[in-house]
């Protein structure tokens, strides 16, 4: 008996020790020795063909403010960058030049230039896709601007860039302005192959950031851009919730308008085959707003009005839109998700044609309507 | 003192099972729904059930033939002793894979996503050592800590499966069904029948721990409902992901970058679903290693005899641990899981169809059997 | 040669080596009662607290001998009831011996019993009984007038409660079974006495329903108290340490309540209670983990209030042992999982604490401790000001001087307060080290680390048991009503149920379901 209790004694002694073993030094790494990087850009290197940096916070800056400390008023992002043959190599470039690791786990928002973008983003997409930290709902973007200045910037409200990004697109009422897009969005959008990705215009405007319209892209590859008004446009057929439309009612130099707010657009596309193989997609647009100002004021709309304002609002949503899809077929940029349509409703047809090839060729029906569901705290 | 038992209640087995089935079979499942059967990977839980049904009634009615008896035990009365041994033979090898496989999908995903710089041996070390503990206090001590987590875990599991929808778009799941007869014809749809099978290899683990079933009658209803009700909540989140990434999409990814990469509607507390997810799952897992860990030591006991259970967890601890560390190239375990999956379903869903095809047929044997056995 | 006596008395009960006991001895009695008392004093040493009175005929000669030990007795009662009319009788009688059956009928008191044994009478005696010896009587009668210092009946200090009896068990056996028959006067209630301790000879008394509690746990109890041998029992908390299941847990498989409402409630579920004398703490067995969640209070407050209050136990104790090991594994190990507003602000304030995580967060707990500890012992007059100096003004310093993290300290707090929200001291204690266990494993490996060492902890519950019933009971085997109990605080207009976790005889506490008792029984 003793000698069995000793064996169980000297197993149990034996995991003990062995547990010396998992010491687990190899995870651990706090937060406060490991540089969190906020925000990553990317551009094309002076020597390199790959230009990588991220914006970190200064240690100890972001506490809350107390006393009257200084922190929240100084600066609180620098920037570090690398160069290199490719993404790897620059950021192992840039490792080289911090004291603490970099860490990528929290990254808010990735920037693009616009060189880079075009040059295209495969290459990208595999690191990014296969690199374990960067957290999959990361903010993409692209600037037509230096990447490492417009992230160098102090903001006015002293948020890190990222922060800034993230509480940008958490209102919902920017969605219509600047469709955001996620890193995950992007891998679905590339590995189905049904649309193509697109990214917010980051630009630098009064001190901070504006979202400046839309970079289009085919193939991974970016192409062209649109400004905020067919960002506008689109955003009514990709559906949103809180939009804005602004609507001239007489010709040009009239001043009178009706500005809409609030406004909630559902679309429906129907891709129609004929039999001669050509294909058009009807695009409906149902659209309905709240009036929010109207030029000259009226405190008295009747119905007949309300059926102008509704009548020029359609008028003019189905000209943008028109607009913005002759633009996208001229990129060759499916962004709305034409080609997901075409696959549901002709499956055979889809696996059987190169939608790219396809795009530039197919005929767009838009039909507009537009409701006005009241009209704010006046009459 | 209270009676001791050792007999489990319909409702543990209930939790047991569920926590089998859910926390073995939900990593790679979106991942072969999509794969074989593209977007109709959708109906792939209904599949998955379908296919489950027979195997579960499978283990109940052979219990009933056999009462008190494992499926090392009654092997003997259905076939000759030398096929039994085979058999019995390359059922325990199955559960040893079973094991390892179950060990190496966790540890992996946990090496990846959270540890990277921890060996990876380490990782699977820690966690079999876990098992082998929960292992050792036997198919009740195993049951009643799953029972006492499961309605936490469920509930965790509901969240997350209803969080999952956010970002959902339909147009990922259309057209519902596209069938089509070439991929009939190559074989795609067998092939992914057999790799959707993977949620129902836990039913293996079934043949050793139903004898320990104390309210029999129960015991069809109460598998059907828990392996329902696992696949149902798989289903959900398989559905989910084709929504979110279409099923191109879900090809890229390992299994937790998907749910790593969405977001809660708890945004505040949580920035992402991981903190909830991993720990739940690792849960699931550690029950399901376990109850594989327990049938194989139980099955060597009365395969080889001699020893109990206890000890011939030993034995396997090293046999386990070697077995799922030989290789830790990623790319080499993919293809040999393919090998894995076939030799899951001739194991699971085809070797118990044939030996109760057997016992169907040998009625003079089973019946003997039967009366000779006491409850 | 420590080790060779636990591995030689590993699994058997501690036997501890038996010394002459005087009640094993048999010596009759003389029918002198000079020549008796002679006898007892050289037993007993002539004690410093030990009255004689001797009463003689009018011849005056001793007839008789009253003896007691004035700090047990009551001697003022003896000296009415007994001593005043013996004096009385004696005083007529003239050489001849006292008539016993005279005696007895002038004898007043309460219990009154006799012997024949000299050593069973030193027995009586040293219990706090008078004796009586007559000349030419072979037996002694034994009278008892209790007087010994007892306290008051207060509030227990341990279990206050807002709602509810403001009773609480003392340290007198006596008392505390009349608190018990107050509360339930029930025939069938038994309360069936031990004697434990070779040197104390302690009271332990047993209490349950005979129609309700399960025989087997009743002759389980029974039999663990019947072979303990120990030379004395000074607290109840050496029985539970005696009879309980498993003796290397942390978990206690015993319940000690101060409280004579919850003894009650534990008897009417099917629960069988120990009552030591000279302890107040009263033992319930057998016990369930949830019972140590559930107060008195929460079955006399509105039903939403007492389900509210038992989630909050619940929550509090997840948060008390999880919360350290889960901040330090975000820190140090896996801050991919927390959200990046929250994890900027953490590294901010780490920025120039000079030591790892694991170590500040283990120094604080330990500091913590040590003021807990302290404050037990500290002197109120200077309680206050200690408090202040200790707790707010070091932790503001430390903070403010960069030798700890602020957040580190609120979790610190935090976990330590929570865990006070369990409703029973042994299991707070209990969870008290799970917790530096789970911070150990979270900071070596982070989520996986805490995750697994959790699940340890629930397995190792999972496997024991209390007096058969599982510890983890009724959620692990499940019971779908007791589940819903140990949460949500049934009303009592819905609840006509016990706990059939515990397996009494009758599940129907009106005792109306006949039928479905007689199949619990099978």
């Amino acid at each position: 008996m003793t000698r069995l209790y000793s064996f169980r004694v000297w197993i149990i002694s034996a995991c003990l020790l062995m547990t010396f073993s998992f010491t687990g030094c190899w995870d651990v790494e706090e937060i406060n020795r490991r540089n969190t990087a906020n925000s990553l850009f990317l551009d094309q290197g002076q020597n390199n063909p790959v230009k990588l940096g991220i914006s970190i916070e200064v240690p100890g800056s972001l506490l809350p403010a107390y006393n009257g400390t200084e922190q929240l008023f100084q600066k609180r992002n620098y920037i570090i960058s690398g160069e290199g043959r490719g993404l790897l190599d620059a950021w192992k470039v840039l490792q080289t030049n911090t004291a603490r690791s970099i860490y990528f786990g929290q990254i808010g928002a990735v920037i693009l230039s616009d060189k880079f973008a075009k040059v295209g983003l495969t290459d990208l997409l595999d690191f990014l896709g296969r690199w374990v930290e960067i957290p999959g709902n990361t903010y993409i973007l692209v600037t037509c601007s230096d990447p490492e200045q417009l992230l160098d910037l102090k903001l006015r409200n002293n948020f890190l860039p990222g922060n800034y990004i993230q509480t940008y697109y958490e209102s919902p009422s920017r969605k219509s302005l600047a469709i955001p897009i996620r890193l995950w969005q992007i891998f679905t959008i590339v590995a189905n192959r049904t649309s193509d990705i697109f990214m917010p215009l980051i630009e630098p405007s009064q001190g901070q950031y504006k979202i400046a319209g839309l970079a289009l892209f085919s193939r991974e590859r970016m192409v062209g851009t649109l400004d905020v008004e067919e960002t506008e446009a689109l955003a009514l057929v990709k559906e949103v919730q809180n939009g804005y439309l602004t609507v001239p009612l007489g010709r040009t130099g009239d001043n009178r308008l009706v500005a809409f707010y609030n406004i909630k657009s559902n679309s429906k596309i129907q891709p129609v085959l004929s039999s001669s193989g050509q294909l058009q997609f009807i695009v409906k647009v149902l659209i309905a707003g709240s009036i929010q100002e109207l030029q000259p004021r009226d405190v008295k709309i009747t119905p007949a009005e309300i059926r102008r304002y509704q009548k020029a609002a359609s008028l003019m949503v189905k000209k943008e839109i028109t607009k913005v899809l002759t633009k996208l077929q001229k990129y060759n940029s499916d962004v709305v998700g034409f080609g997901g349509k075409l696959r549901i409703k002709y499956p055979r047809y889809w696996e059987s044609i190169d939608w790219h090839q396809e795009f530039p060729k197919v005929g767009f029906k838009v039909e507009t309507r537009f409701t006005s569901e009241n009209t704010g705290v006046f009459r | 003192m209270l009676n001791e038992k050792t007999a489990i209640g319909p409702g543990l087995l209930f939790m047991l099972n569920f926590s089998a089935v859910y926390g073995y079979g939900f990593f790679l499942s979106m991942y072969f729904a999509a794969k074989y059967f593209g977007v109709n990977g959708i109906w792939g839980g209904i599949l998955i059930f379908i296919l489950m049904i027979p195997v579960l009634y499978i283990v109940t009615d052979l219990g009933h033939r056999f009462p008190g008896k494992s499926i090392i035990r009654y092997l003997p009365e259905i076939t000759n002793a030398f096929p039994a041994k085979i058999i019995g033979f390359v059922y325990l090898v199955f559960l040893v894979l079973l094991t390892c496989w179950s060990l190496n999908i966790i540890s992996r995903i946990f090496n990846l996503y959270l540890l990277p710089r921890t060996p990876f041996q380490v990782i699977l070390g820690l966690i079999l050592l876990i098992e082998f503990y929960i292992t050792s206090k036997g198919i009740e001590g195993i049951s009643r800590v799953t029972a006492f987590i499961f309605i936490f875990c469920l509930i965790f599991v509901l969240l997350f499966t209803v969080s999952s929808y956010q970002n959902f778009q339909l147009d990922n799941v259309l057209p519902i069904f596209d069938f089509t007869l070439k991929d009939l014809k190559n074989g795609k749809y067998f092939e992914g029948i057999i790799h959707l099978f993977n949620v129902g290899l836990p039913s293996a683990m079934l043949f050793m721990v139903y004898p320990y079933l104390s309210e029999r009658r129960k015991g069809l209803k109460t598998l059907l409902v828990s392996s329902g009700l696992a696949v149902l909540l798989i289903e959900m989140v398989i559905i989910s992901n084709i929504g979110i990434w279409g099923s191109k999409g879900v090809l890229q990814f390992d299994w937790p970058f998907m749910e790593l990469g969405k977001q809660t509607n708890i945004p505040v507390i949580l920035q992402t679903v991981g903190l909830f997810v991993l720990p739940i799952m690792l849960i699931q897992n550690l029950f399901a290693g376990s109850s594989f860990y327990f049938a194989t030591a139980q099955g060597c006991s009365e395969f080889f005899g001699k020893y109990n259970y206890r000890i011939y967890r030993w034995f396997l601890l090293p046999i386990i641990f070697f077995t799922s560390v030989w290789t830790t190239n990623a790319v080499v375990i993919r293809s040999l899981f393919n090998y894995f999956v076939a030799f899951g379903f001739g194991v699971v869903f085809i070797l118990p169809l044939f030996l109760w095809l057997i016992a169907l047929m040998r009625p003079e044997k089973t019946a003997g059997s039967e009366r000779g056995q006491s409850k | 040669m420590i080790f060779e006596r636990f591995f030689n008395n590993y699994r058997k009960m501690t036997r501890f080596p038996k010394v002459k006991n005087t009640v094993v001895d048999h010596q009759p009695i003389n029918g002198d009662c000079e020549v008796d008392l002679r006898t007892l004093l050289g037993l007993v040493g002539n004690p410093a607290d030990l009255v004689i009175h001797r009463m003689e005929n009018n011849q005056n000669k001793a007839v008789a001998v009253l003896l007691y030990l004035s700090s047990l007795a009551s001697g003022i009662d003896l000296a009415t009831h007994i001593v005043e009319p013996l004096n009385y009788l004696l005083s007529d009688s003239t050489g001849k011996n006292p008539d016993p059956g005279q005696v007895r009928r002038v004898l007043v008191a309460a219990q009154i019993s006799a012997t024949t044994d000299l050593h069973q009478a030193i027995e009586y005696l040293i219990r706090g009984n008078a004796l009586l010896f007559l000349n030419g009587s072979s037996q002694v009668w034994t009278v008892a007038f209790p007087g010994f210092p007892r306290r008051q009946i207060e509030e227990p200090p341990t279990e206050r409660v807002v709602r509810g009896s403001r009773e609480g068990f003392t340290d007198v056996l006596g008392d505390n079974l009349g608190l018990v028959r107050r509360w339930i006067r029930d025939p069938n209630l038994r309360v069936e006495l031990q004697i434990i301790g070779e040197r104390t000879k302690t009271d332990v008394a047993v209490l349950y329903l005979n129609d309700v509690a399960n025989p087997d746990v009743v002759r389980e109890v029974k039999k663990r108290l019947g072979k303990i041998r120990i030379d004395g029992i000074l607290d109840s908390g050496y029985i539970l340490e005696m009879i309980t299941d498993q003796r290397w847990t942390l978990f206690p498989l015993v319940q000690e309540t101060e409280r004579p409402d919850k003894v009650a409630a534990g008897i009417l579920e099917g629960r069988v209670a120990i009552l030591v004398d000279k302890s107040p703490f009263a033992l319930l067995v057998p016990v369930t983990s949830t019972e140590f969640y559930q107060t008195s209070e929460d079955f006399y407050l509105n039903y939403w209030v007492g389900t509210f209050i038992r989630v909050l136990r619940g929550i509090g104790t997840f948060i008390s042992v999880t919360l350290p090991g889960l901040y330090v594994s975000i820190i140090a190990v896996n801050p991919i999982l927390a959200p990046s507003s929250l994890i900027q602000i953490l590294a901010s304030g780490r920025t120039q604490v000079p030591v790892p995580v694991i170590f500040e967060v283990l120094l604080v707990f330990i500091i913590f401790e040590i003021f807990r500890e302290a404050v037990i012992r500290i002197p109120s007059s200077v309680n206050m000001i200690l408090g202040i100096a200790g707790g707010v003004l070091i932790g503001l310093l430390a903070t403010q001087s960069g030798l700890v993290a602020g957040p580190t300290i609120i979790i610190v707090i935090i976990s330590s307060l929570s865990s006070f929200t369990t409703a029973n001291t042994s299991k707070e204690q209990a969870w008290r080290l799970v917790r530096y266990f789970l911070l150990l494993a979270g900071a070596g490996f982070g989520v996986l680390g805490l995750t697994l060492a959790g699940v340890m902890v629930l397995t190792h519950m999972a496997s024991l048991k209390s007096f058969g019933v599982s510890y983890l009971g009724p959620w692990a085997p499940p019971l779908a009503l007791d589940m819903i109990d140990a949460y949500f605080r049934i009303p009592w207009w819905l609840s006509y149920r016990r706990p059939s976790v515990y397996r009494p005889q009758q599940e129907d506490r009106l005792g109306d379901s006949g039928e479905e008792d007689a199949r619990n029984a099978e």
